[in-house]
C-alpha cells in the first residue's frame, strides 16, 4: 500500500514536473536582471545577453590599478573603480555571472553510482536528490579520488550525463577556496551586484563554443586552456565530457616561456619539451580515438591563452598533432576592415584557423552593441568567454532552452539556497500572478454581473410585496367576484323561485273584452297553463268571432267539444234541449226555444 | 632635528604610495541583502489563499450571483403581469363593486317581492283587504302543502337540490263575487308585484250573475 501510494506520488510529481517546470523555469530565467562579469587584474569586462538573442551589452574597461595590488589584498579599490563602471552603465542591482580563473578550482570528473532508492526515477529527479545530497562535505569525502577537502574549501559539482548501462552519473566536481570565491563575490556585493553564479573560465570557454558546435549534431572537439600558471584540456562532445589538467612541470614552464623569444620551436628539444608537457592532452586524444564505441574522432582542437606571447607555442602544437587542426575563436567578422582588425588582433599575425563566434544561429550582437564593437573592447579576441557566460542562468528548474549552455556548474557556496530560494521565489511570483489575474478576471466577471444582480435583487426583493399585495387584490376581487357570483346565483334562484302570474293575469284581463254579444261564458279554467273557455253562443258567427278572438289575443284555440242546444224562451225552462230528440217535435220546439252552440275551447297559454 | 626629517620622509614615502591608488570616499550602494533561505510554506498559503479565491468566487458568482439572476429572470414576467394586475385591478375592483352593488339592489328588490317566512300574515292580510275593497268574499282558504324549493338535479332528475332559503306553500282559495269584481282584484294584486303564482283556476257563474272562483295559490316565501 504504502509502494503504490509512493509510486503514485513519484507519478504526480513527474506528470506535475513535465506540465509546470517549463513554465516555471522559463518564468524564473525571465526574472533574472544577469550580466556576465569577468574582473581581471587591470580590467573588468562586462556582457548582457537579453535573454532572447541578442548581446545587449559588450565592453570591457582599464580599472587602472597597480601592478602590485589584486582583488585580494586591494578590494576597496577595486570596489571603487567597479562601483564607477556599474553606476554609469546602470547595472546596479543585477545579478553576475562570474568568471574566475580556471586555476582556482581543482577539477575533477567522476563517475558516481545511483541510488539505488532512484534507480527506478526519471533523470530529473535523480539529479534533484543527488544534489539534495551533495551539499555536504561529508557526502564528498567519500571520493578519495577528490583529494583532501579542507573545511574552507567549497566543493561544487555537475552532472553532466548518466550511464544507463551501468546506472552512473558522470559528476564534474569543482573545489574551489572559498575565501577567493568570496573575495570577488564581496567586491560585486559593495557595488550593488549579487554574483550568485561563478564559474571557472574553462567552462565559460566551452559554453562559448558550444554555441556553434551544438548546430551541428553530433560533434568531439578539444579545448586546452594555455596559461603560464596552470592548463587545462578538456575533450567534448555532444554526449561526453573528459576532463584533465595538462601536467606541466616547472622548468618546462620556463622553457615554454623562453620559447616564445625563439624564432621558431622547431628541432628535436623542442619536440621533447612539448612531447613531455603535452603528454596528458596526447593521452586524452589517443584514448578517445582509439575508443572503438567512439565513431567520431578527435579532429579539432580549441586553443584559449589569455597570454598574447604564445605564437611559437601554437606553432610547436600544431607540429605535435600533426593531423588535428588548431583552432582559435575568434570574435572579428571576416567584412571587418583590414585597419581595425590590426589594431585590434594581434593574434591576427600567426597562422592560424579562426572560427568566428558570433556567426551562429543563437545570438547576435544587438544594433547599438554592434556601432561600438570591437572599439570598445581592448582585448577582442580574449573577450568571447564572457558570451558564453552571459548566456547562464540560475535556471533553477533546469530547463532547456536553444541559449542555455550544457555545462552548468556554479561554484557559488549558497548555490543550493539560491536555487531553492528561486524555485520559491518563481512560483510565488506565478501564484502572486495568477492571484492577481484571478482577481481581475473575477472581479470584472463580478463588475459585470454586479449591476444585473442588483438590479434582479430588487426584483426579487420586490416580489413578494408585489405577491402580497397581488394576492391581497386577487382576494379583494375574488371576494367582491365572489359575492357578486352569489348574488346573481341567489338572484336568478330567486327569479326562478319568483312565480308571475303574468299568463293568469292576461288571460283573466282579457277575457271580458275577446267575448263578444253573442258568447256566453259558463266557465273559465286556467290549469297547467292552459285556458278552457265552456260557454254558450248564439250564433255561429259570434262563436267565429269568439274564437277570432281567442286566437288574435290568447293564442291558438282547439275548440274541443261543440254541439248546438235548445233553451226554452222566456218563461220556459232554461234547460237547453238536446237536438237529437225526434223529429216531430222539431216545430213546436222551434217556437218555445232557442238554439245556442255550446262549446269547449282549450288554449295553449 | 634629525628625528624630525626622518618622520617627514616617512610621510612623504607614504604619500607616494598611497597616491598610486588613491581610494577616494564613494558613496556604496545598498549592500544586498542577505540570501536567507525561504521558507517553501509560502507556495502553499497562496495557493490556499487561490484556492480560497477560486472558491469565493464560485461561490459568489455561481451560487449567488448566478442564480439571484437566474431566479429573478424566471420571475420577471410573473412580476410585470401582476404589477400590470395591480395598476388596472383598483379600475376592476371598482367597476366589479358597481356590478355588485347593481346586482345587490337587484336581488333586494326582487326580496322585497317574496312574503317572508317571519310574517306570515302578509299574504292573508293582503288578500282579505283586496278581497275586501272588491267586494268578493273569501270562502275558504285551505294551505294544501309546504315544502322547501326544490330543483332537479341535472345529472340525476330524480333527485333535487333543495334550497332552504326558499318555501313554496300551496293554498286553496275560493272567493265568491262578480267577475268585473275579481277584475279589479285581479289588476290590484298585480299592482302589488309579490311572489304568488295562481296555478289552476276555475272561474265559474252562479246565479244572479255572480261567479265562483276556485284558485290553487303557490306562494314563494322568503326564510328570514
Amino acid at each position: 500500500m504504502k509502494e503504490k501510494l509512493l509510486a503514485l506520488k513519484e507519478k504526480f510529481l513527474q506528470a506535475f514536473r513535465k506540465l509546470m517546470y517549463p513554465l516555471l523555469g522559463s518564468i524564473s530565467i525571465s526574472k533574472e536582471k544577469r550580466v556576465a562579469i569577468e574582473i581581471q587584474k587591470d580590467s573588468i569586462s562586462i556582457c548582457q545577453f537579453d535573454g532572447k538573442n541578442q548581446i545587449k551589452q559588450f565592453f570591457n574597461e582599464r580599472l587602472e590599478i597597480s601592478s602590485d595590488n589584486n582583488i585580494e589584498n586591494a578590494s576597496e579599490i577595486y570596489e571603487q573603480k567597479i562601483h564607477k563602471i556599474v553606476k554609469k552603465n546602470k547595472l546596479t542591482g543585477f545579478e553576475a555571472n562570474l568568471i574566475i580563473p580556471t586555476s582556482y578550482s581543482k577539477i575533477h570528473l567522476i563517475d558516481i553510482p545511483v541510488a539505488e532508492e532512484d534507480a527506478a526515477s526519471s533523470d530529473d529527479v535523480i539529479f534533484s536528490n543527488f544534489s539534495k545530497n551533495a551539499q555536504t562535505h561529508e557526502f564528498w569525502k567519500t571520493y578519495e579520488q577528490l583529494g583532501e577537502i579542507k573545511e574552507t574549501d567549497e566543493v561544487s559539482h555537475f552532472i553532466v550525463s548518466k550511464n544507463e548501462a551501468t546506472l552512473e552519473l558522470s559528476v564534474i566536481v569543482a573545489i574551489t577556496d572559498k575565501e577567493k570565491i568570496l573575495s570577488f563575490k564581496n567586491v560585486l556585493k559593495s557595488c550593488g551586484i549579487n554574483a550568485n553564479l561563478i564559474e571557472p573560465k574553462l567552462f565559460s570557454i566551452i559554453n562559448s563554443i558550444l554555441l556553434k558546435k551544438q548546430e551541428i549534431k553530433p560533434f568531439q572537439f578539444g579545448i586546452l586552456e594555455y596559461t603560464n600558471d596552470k592548463s587545462y584540456f578538456a575533450i567534448v562532445s555532444d554526449t561526453s565530457f573528459k576532463f584533465t589538467e595538462v601536467e606541466i612541470s616547472r622548468s618546462d614552464k620556463v622553457l615554454l616561456k623562453q620559447l616564445e623569444k625563439m624564432p621558431n620551436p622547431e628541432g628535436p628539444f623542442w619536440s621533447e619539451v612539448f612531447e613531455r608537457s603535452l603528454e596528458n592532452v596526447n593521452s586524452s586524444i589517443e584514448e578517445v580515438n582509439n575508443d572503438e564505441n567512439n565513431e567520431i574522432k578527435v579532429k579539432e582542437i580549441y586553443f584559449y591563452s589569455e597570454d598574447n606571447k604564445v605564437n611559437n607555442f601554437i606553432s610547436g602544437l600544431k607540429n605535435k598533432f600533426q593531423e588535428i587542426i588548431i583552432k582559435e575563436i575568434s570574435l572579428v567578422s571576416s567584412n571587418m576592415a583590414e585597419s581595425e582588425f590590426e589594431v585590434k588582433d594581434n593574434l591576427v599575425e600567426y597562422d592560424i584557423l579562426k572560427e568566428n563566434l558570433l556567426e551562429n544561429k543563437t545570438i547576435k550582437l544587438s544594433k547599438k552593441v554592434q556601432k561600438t564593437f570591437p572599439i570598445t573592447y581592448t582585448d577582442i579576441n580574449k573577450a568571447f568567454p564572457l558570451i558564453g557566460s552571459s548566456l547562464r542562468y540560475l535556471n533553477a528548474f533546469n530547463i532547456k532552452k536553444k541559449f542555455i549552455p550544457k555545462f552548468q556548474i556554479n561554484l557559488n557556496p549558497e548555490n543550493f539556497k539560491y536555487l531553492e530560494n528561486n524555485k520559491i521565489k518563481t512560483s510565488n511570483y506565478l501564484l502572486n500572478s495568477i492571484t492577481v489575474l484571478l482577481l481581475f478576471i473575477f472581479s470584472s466577471l463580478i463588475a459585470l454581473n454586479l449591476p444585473v444582480y442588483f438590479e434582479k435583487s430588487k426584483v426579487l426583493k420586490q416580489h413578494p410585496n408585489v405577491v402580497q399585495q397581488y394576492d391581497q387584490k386577487l382576494n379583494e376581487i375574488k371576494n367582491i367576484s365572489g359575492k357578486f357570483k352569489k348574488i346573481e346565483a341567489d338572484s336568478k334562484l330567486a327569479n326562478e323561485v319568483q312565480s308571475s302570474n303574468n299568463e293568469y293575469y292576461k288571460l283573466v284581463k282579457n277575457t271580458p273584452s275577446i267575448v263578444p254579444e253573442g258568447v256566453k261564458l259558463n266557465k273559465l279554467k286556467f290549469l297547467d297553463n292552459q285556458a278552457v273557455f265552456e260557454g254558450h253562443a248564439v250564433t255561429d258567427y259570434d262563436l267565429n268571432m269568439f274564437v277570432q278572438n281567442i286566437r288574435d289575443t290568447i293564442g291558438r284555440p282547439d275548440i274541443t267539444i261543440l254541439n248546438v242546444a235548445l233553451i226554452l224562451n222566456d218563461d220556459a225552462q232554461s234547460a237547453p234541449i238536446e237536438q237529437n230528440e225526434s223529429a216531430s217535435n222539431n216545430q213546436q220546439l222551434s217556437q218555445n226555444t232557442s238554439s245556442f252552440r255550446n262549446f269547449k275551447i282549450e288554449v295553449d297559454l | 632635528m634629525i628625528k624630525r626629517v626622518v618622520i617627514k620622509r616617512r610621510v612623504v614615502r607614504k604619500n607616494v604610495k598611497a597616491s598610486d591608488d588613491k581610494v577616494e570616499k564613494f558613496i556604496k550602494p545598498l549592500k544586498i541583502k542577505e540570501e536567507k533561505f525561504l521558507n517553501p510554506n509560502s507556495i502553499y498559503t497562496k495557493m490556499f489563499m487561490i484556492g480560497i479565491l477560486i472558491l469565493g468566487f464560485v461561490i459568489g458568482n455561481f451560487f449567488v450571483i448566478k442564480p439571484t439572476i437566474n431566479s429573478a429572470m424566471l420571475i420577471e414576467p410573473d412580476l410585470q403581469q401582476k404589477k400590470s394586475f395591480l395598476d388596472t385591478s383598483e379600475t376592476s375592483k371598482i367597476g366589479l363593486l358597481k356590478k355588485t352593488k347593481e346586482a345587490e339592489n337587484q336581488l333586494q328588490q326582487i326580496n322585497q317581492s317574496f312574503f317572508y317566512t317571519s310574517k306570515p300574515d302578509e299574504f292573508y292580510t293582503l288578500f282579505s283587504e283586496a278581497a275586501l275593497d272588491h267586494q268578493l268574499k273569501i270562502y275558504s282558504l285551505n294551505k294544501v302543502s309546504e315544502d322547501f324549493f326544490k330543483r332537479e338535479k341535472k345529472d340525476d332528475p330524480k333527485a333535487f337540490d333543495i334550497f332552504e332559503k326558499y318555501k313554496i306553500v300551496e293554498y286553496e282559495l275560493v272567493i265568491n263575487g262578480k267577475f268585473i269584481d275579481y277584475l279589479n282584484f285581479i289588476k290590484t294584486l298585480e299592482k302589488y308585484d309579490k311572489s304568488f303564482v295562481i296555478t289552476d283556476s276555475v272561474i265559474e257563474e252562479k246565479n244572479n250573475g255572480m261567479v265562483e272562483i276556485k284558485n290553487k295559490i303557490k306562494l314563494s316565501l322568503l326564510n328570514t
